[in-house]
């Protein structure tokens, strides 16, 4: 088949190290030249991409998490939430998840997330005498929360390749990600009950020492609240949210923390920039090869196949979730979104599966992507903390592939998990 | 050549400064529509449009310094595993491609703006600006990421900066 062999042929150019904008542009445009046998309609085709209203979301939201992580204001979520938790067994892997559950509502990043909040929560887990690989583990997949629990980067690409609503799609990962910090944590709480090298649990916080923690970690509990609340009641559009929220942190960063003068502004819209530059262009150049996927007739082809076996939906969403898998071992996740969905897309739509409900199948799938080997994101972030060895971290991270393997099908299996809230939203 | 070093290296900061300032820009003027919609009740009509060019602005005049920083994003598990010899061919072959989607950019972005002022093509929104002004932000930014892209193939091929892959970025969205 065609897109196999396309596909195929993708990822071996990808594989020899080439940066990924690059390689799918020069993929792409050597398509085209086989197929049209002429170049022509690149440029406006990049121009037309880049200039989407809706995109801007993008920098923006991670405009508002460079002001936070740059004015101090997230620093001490892990603290606190240690402060909450430790009690409980195991309670420095559940203060992980639930300092990483927080950080995921204010930054739409996981990579973002592991660092954040695994630079705090390795050295202080290992030093209080867990094993290594469990403070990877719970970190690596703790971070992976970040692109499920709104606001999320990879949600917005999606949202704009699909043309779904990105504040139906936020409101939709609520759920399904507290569902999985939850299980996250209770494996975290169990694992450290049964392990052989067991932690002393230590002493519940007292009421000043709660207290205390709330009000150090009351700032960043508001803008996810302001963010999430105002698309939710139909206020904002999702670029809105972005801008009020980078607006509100900034004035949290100068106001109350008074910590942050013009160069933190500037070094984070610089940084901010700087990554949407190589994002953006990496959406130009798979917008090019979507292009010529459609002007080789392969989305059509594929509703054919499908409807020509008499594909169910639940068949049909077990092999993309498959596929999803073993792409997501080899590739990152926003060249996965970029590739797939627009032929994936035209599928869903002849066999009614609800677009929202496989965005957020999709999510849990890029969240894998991002824990499994050889190509993981989070699993490098990790090893960029902690300079273990990539073998550890990856048997640390080893249980959570299971257990999100597990969220994603009870997602599957009970749809509302996800479609419930946004259906209960004031949509604009 | 290190004076050429120098131009593109100025240049590429020049760019990423515009481009940061059309980043902050949009903020101000989304909040500013947004505050006049509620507070004012007055739509401000031209923000959308005026967003959407300075996401190009920021991305096109971004991109070379994003390069000069090992930003771009790169699946590196294989190459990480051959000889210093054979990673240096390979960063090499990677910047030239770099290179050849610049140019590519360029070319074709030349022509989107030529023959947008031959046709005297107008934008859709509010503001009815000749759309070859911002569309000359493509060839413009594609042309940055060349001069980048050459300068830092002649730094792959004299063995230097390959040293940047260590560090993870911690502001992508992944």
């Amino acid at each position: 088949m065609t897109f196999a062999l396309i596909l195929a042929g993708l990822v071996l150019v990808l594989l020899t190290g080439v940066p990924v904008f690059a390689g799918l542009l020069l993929f792409a445009t050597a398509l085209l030249v086989a197929v049209e046998g002429k170049l022509g309609g690149i440029g406006d085709l990049v121009f037309g991409k880049l200039d989407t209203y809706l995109l801007v979301s993008i920098p923006l939201f991670t405009l508002m998490a460079h002001f936070m992580i740059r004015g101090k204001v997230v620093d001490d979520l892990f603290g606190a939430a240690h402060t909450l938790l430790r009690h409980l067994p195991g309670g420095m892997g559940v203060a992980t998840v639930a300092a990483c559950t927080v950080f995921a509502a204010i930054s739409g990043s996981s990579v973002a997330t592991a660092l954040t909040i695994g630079s705090a929560a390795i050295p202080l887990m290992i030093r209080a005498g867990y094993r290594p690989r469990v403070a990877y583990g719970v970190v690596g997949a703790g971070g992976t929360l970040g692109i499920l629990i709104p606001p999320s980067g990879p949600m917005i690409l999606y949202g704009v390749v699909s043309d779904t609503s990105i504040g139906a799609l936020f409101v939709a990962g609520i759920v399904p990600g507290l569902m999985l910090a939850v299980i996250f944590a209770i494996y975290a709480m169990t694992s450290a009950r049964f392990s052989a090298q067991r932690v002393a649990t230590e002493p519940r916080a007292s009421g000043l020492e709660i207290i205390a923690a709330l009000r150090r970690s009351f700032w960043a509990l508001t803008l996810p609240v302001l963010v999430l609340g105002g698309m939710y009641f139909g206020v904002f559009t999702a670029t809105e949210a972005a801008a009020a929220g980078a607006m509100g942190a900034l004035l949290i960063a100068v106001v109350v923390y008074r910590n942050f003068g013009w160069k933190d502004v500037w070094l984070s819209a610089i940084d901010a920039s700087r990554s949407s530059a190589m994002l953006f262009l990496i959406l130009a150049a798979a917008a090019l090869l979507g292009n010529v996927l459609t002007k080789l007739r392969i989305p059509n082809q594929m509703v054919d196949l499908v409807t020509q076996y008499g594909v169910s939906q639940i068949g049909f969403l077990l092999a993309l979730m498959l596929l999803l898998f073993v792409l997501g071992m080899f590739l990152e996740t926003i060249s996965i979104i970029l590739i797939t969905t627009p032929v994936v897309l035209p599928v869903l739509a002849a066999l009614q599966i609800n677009p929202i409900w496989y965005g957020i199948l999709l999510a849990i799938n890029l969240e894998l992507a991002l824990i499994t080997p050889p190509v993981g994101m989070n699993l490098f972030a990790i090893k960029a903390i902690s300079r273990a060895p990539i073998r550890e971290i990856i048997v640390g991270v080893a249980p959570y592939v299971g257990i999100l393997l597990f969220g994603l099908a009870l997602v599957m299996a009970f749809p509302p998990i996800a479609l419930w809230l946004p259906g209960t939203m004031n949509y604009k | 050549m290190k004076a050429f070093r120098c131009v593109v290296h100025w240049l590429a900061h020049v760019g990423i400064a515009l481009a940061a300032v059309a980043l902050l820009a949009s903020m101000v003027m989304i909040v500013y529509s947004v505050v006049m919609r509620y507070v004012l009740n007055q739509p401000v009509t031209w923000v959308d449009e005026l967003v959407g060019y300075l996401l190009v602005a920021c991305v096109m005049l971004a991109a070379a310094d994003a390069l000069r920083q090992g930003e771009h994003i790169a699946v590196d598990i294989v190459t990480e595993r051959l000889s210093a010899r054979g990673r240096r061919w390979t960063a090499v072959l990677g910047l030239l491609a770099v290179a050849a989607s610049a140019l590519l950019l360029a070319i074709e972005g030349f022509d989107m703006v030529v023959f947008s002022r031959m046709v005297g093509l107008l934008s859709n929104g509010y503001l009815a600006v000749p759309m070859w002004i911002p569309q000359m932000l493509v060839p413009v930014g594609a042309l940055l990421l060349l001069l980048s892209a050459i300068v830092a193939v002649g730094a792959a091929w004299r063995g230097e900066d390959a040293a940047h892959d260590d560090a993870i970025k911690p502001m992508g969205i992944e």
